[in-house]
């Protein structure tokens, strides 16, 4: 649920956590995105950053400059005046994959754990194909940016094109990077050579963060994504994949981002009406 | 650009040495740890003893992260001197010795070319911090000079020291010889740590917050910079768990992990998040640890026990404004 006012969490003496909910949802996202914008806009002295998750607003603050009694009254003014959202700057980031990749079943062998793929396949009852094409049949909403550098957790957008993976019961103690992993339904990618308990659906060519921001593509980012973006999965071929990866390796590379906005559905407005 | 020059030359490693700053501040929205000195405190005053600037406030917005100096766990690093340069070793008290000849921690040590220093020995503490005059000369990333191990970033080409490295300062003046009395110095191994109670701890019964502050916690092997892991007892959830639907505790819908949240994944154990943790997890958290306590974090043990004590947000700021001030106007250091 959304709560009907947002909650502000005391998360030690470097930061505050504003709450607004408990689900994943792009009604979540959007209130999250919301303040965060506000945030910004009032350019609050002693801000460090915000970091915005599917249901909450982490906000780093120098307390002690600003005043604890002020920062309160402050951040309670900012949550009653950050607007309702309608529409959203969100890019629609393209990812090529390669599904059901030999890195991933290496990466199980070694784990003895059952093949990721067969899993997901199982799990949905559908074929390997079908797989695919429910996991490039619909856009991604980035809810979330953390775990690791770069690393995002993104749900379908599409009800219809849906598919689950129960995490491993026993996680891996290491993951190939730029593995995509799924969990629940939630897509979020090994950027670096990591721990984890997400089903392996595959693997890209695409690097998820660069601190030296040599790819042109990146701009002042130090990620590929950020929350609000949209990913949108293609499968690619073992033959495609390394080719896109050579072009990744040299820089030479044109990451496929297109800007755009993103707009609440009509309905989740409406059912936001109705709560207050 | 400061001249630099080559004044240390690593013989041995040590089990695991990195250069170390107060870390890159303003990236956890990239998923980017803020990396750094595990034990803020102890850092700054290794700088200071050794005649450089302490930094900025620890996490604070000036976001400088001082000087880089060495983080060494444990003994075990032997360096050469290749030039005159001042050194100090503060944190853990790891013995260290000047060409064979004990000298003291907390305290400027003056080497010479060709002096050797050895961290002899693990008396105290576990993590040691080796302020070098004029601070360790890498090129910064992303505003910091820290090593992020895990991404490989910053640092020392975002690696742990090898035999044969050489590290180079920016230049230095001659500084006098100064200590921090034993009474004087931060919070460390053997003291409480001090915690601020949420984000999530309305999830927790009142026994559960309880046994969480009264009971002893043993920190586990399995410790690092990412996560300081404990057992102790289990912590009761409230049976009526309000907000939280689709999931039920000890699982949540991912969120923010703060530095220093407590996480706690499982019956009996529970996670402190470290300088290179994740900024986003799906475990409730009990609590976070007050920013001036993190070297408690750094310089406990696996095998000692803490206990944890709750203290309110406000004076959590006040605390670390209050170290943080004391170091800045030199009320830590005296002359020797």
């Amino acid at each position: 649920m959304i709560f009907q006012h947002p909650v502000v969490r005391r998360t030690g003496d470097l930061s505050l956590t504003i709450e607004f909910g408990d689900e994943v949802s792009l009604e979540a996202s959007f209130r999250v995105l919301a303040l965060a914008q506000q945030i910004k806009v009032a350019s609050i002295p002693h801000v460090v950053e915000t970091i915005p998750t599917h249901r909450s607003l982490g906000v780093v603050v120098d307390a002690n400059a600003i005043g604890t009694t002020r920062l309160s009254d402050i951040l309670d003014e900012e949550i009653l005046q950050a607007l309702e959202l309608r529409s959203v700057p969100s890019r629609i980031v393209r990812i090529p994959m390669l599904y059901d990749d030999f890195w991933s079943t290496d990466c199980a062998v070694a784990h003895k754990h059952e093949n990721s793929f067969s899993a997901i396949c199982r799990e949905n009852q559908i074929g390997p194909e079908e797989v695919i094409e429910k996991h490039t049949g619909t856009d991604h909403w980035v809810g979330a940016v953390g775990f690791t550098p770069g690393c995002t957790q993104a749900f379908p957008l599409d009800e219809n094109h849906i598919i689950t993976a129960t995490k491993c019961p026993v996680p891996r103690t290491w993951t190939y990077s730029r593995i995509v992993g799924l969990g629940g339904r939630l897509t979020a990618p090994y950027t670096v050579e990591s721990p984890g308990g997400y089903q392996m659906l595959g693997r890209t060519p695409l690097d998820w963060y660069d601190p030296s921001r040599k790819n042109a593509s990146y701009g002042d980012d130090i990620t590929l994504c950020r929350v609000g973006d949209r990913q949108r999965f293609e499968a690619v071929d073992l033959r495609t994949y390394e080719a896109i990866r050579e072009a990744v390796v040299t820089g030479s590379y044109e990451y496929q981002i297109e800007q755009s906005e993103m707009t609440l559905p009509e309905r989740a407005v409406v059912q936001d009406g109705a709560d207050e | 650009m400061t001249a630099t020059t080559p004044v240390l030359k690593v013989v041995k490693p040590g089990p695991q040495s990195t250069v170390q700053d107060l870390g890159r501040v303003g990236y956890l929205h990239t998923g980017m740890p803020q990396a750094g000195a595990q034990d803020p405190l102890a850092l700054k005053l290794a700088n200071q003893l050794a005649g450089n600037p302490s930094g900025g406030q620890f996490g604070g917005q000036s976001a400088d992260p001082g000087p880089a100096a060495l983080e060494v766990l444990m003994a075990g690093l032997h360096v050469e001197a290749l030039a005159s340069v001042t050194v100090a070793l503060t944190g853990a008290d790891l013995g260290p010795m000047v060409n064979g000849k004990l000298v003291g921690s907390w305290e400027t040590i003056h080497l010479k070319m060709g002096d050797e220093l050895v961290l002899s020995k693990l008396n105290r503490g576990l993590r040691g911090y080796l302020g070098i005059g004029g601070g360790i000369a890498v090129e910064p990333v992303l505003g910091s000079r820290a090593t992020y191990l895990r991404g490989a970033v910053g640092g020392f080409g975002g690696r742990a020291l090898k035999a044969g490295d050489i590290l180079e300062a920016y230049d230095s003046r001659p500084t006098r010889t100064l200590r921090v009395p034993e009474d004087r110095r931060p919070p460390s191994v053997g003291g409480e740590i001090r915690v601020v109670l949420g984000p999530q701890d309305y999830l927790y019964a009142a026994e559960g917050v309880d046994a969480f502050l009264a009971l002893p916690w043993q920190l586990l092997p399995a410790s690092d910079r990412m996560g300081f892991r404990f057992a102790g007892p289990s912590l009761q959830f409230a049976s009526d768990s309000p907000h939280q639907m689709e999931y039920h505790p000890p699982f949540i819908v991912d969120d923010f992990i703060p530095l220093g949240g407590i996480q706690t994944p499982s019956e009996g154990l529970i996670i402190a998040m470290g300088v290179d943790g994740p900024s986003l997890g799906g475990f409730s958290k009990i609590a976070t640890v007050c920013s001036v306590d993190f070297g408690v974090l750094a310089q406990t043990r696996p095998g000692q026990q803490v206990r944890f004590s709750a203290i309110d947000w406000a004076d959590a700021v006040h605390l670390a404004a209050w170290w943080s001030q004391r170091i800045e106007q030199e009320e830590v250091v005296v002359p020797a």
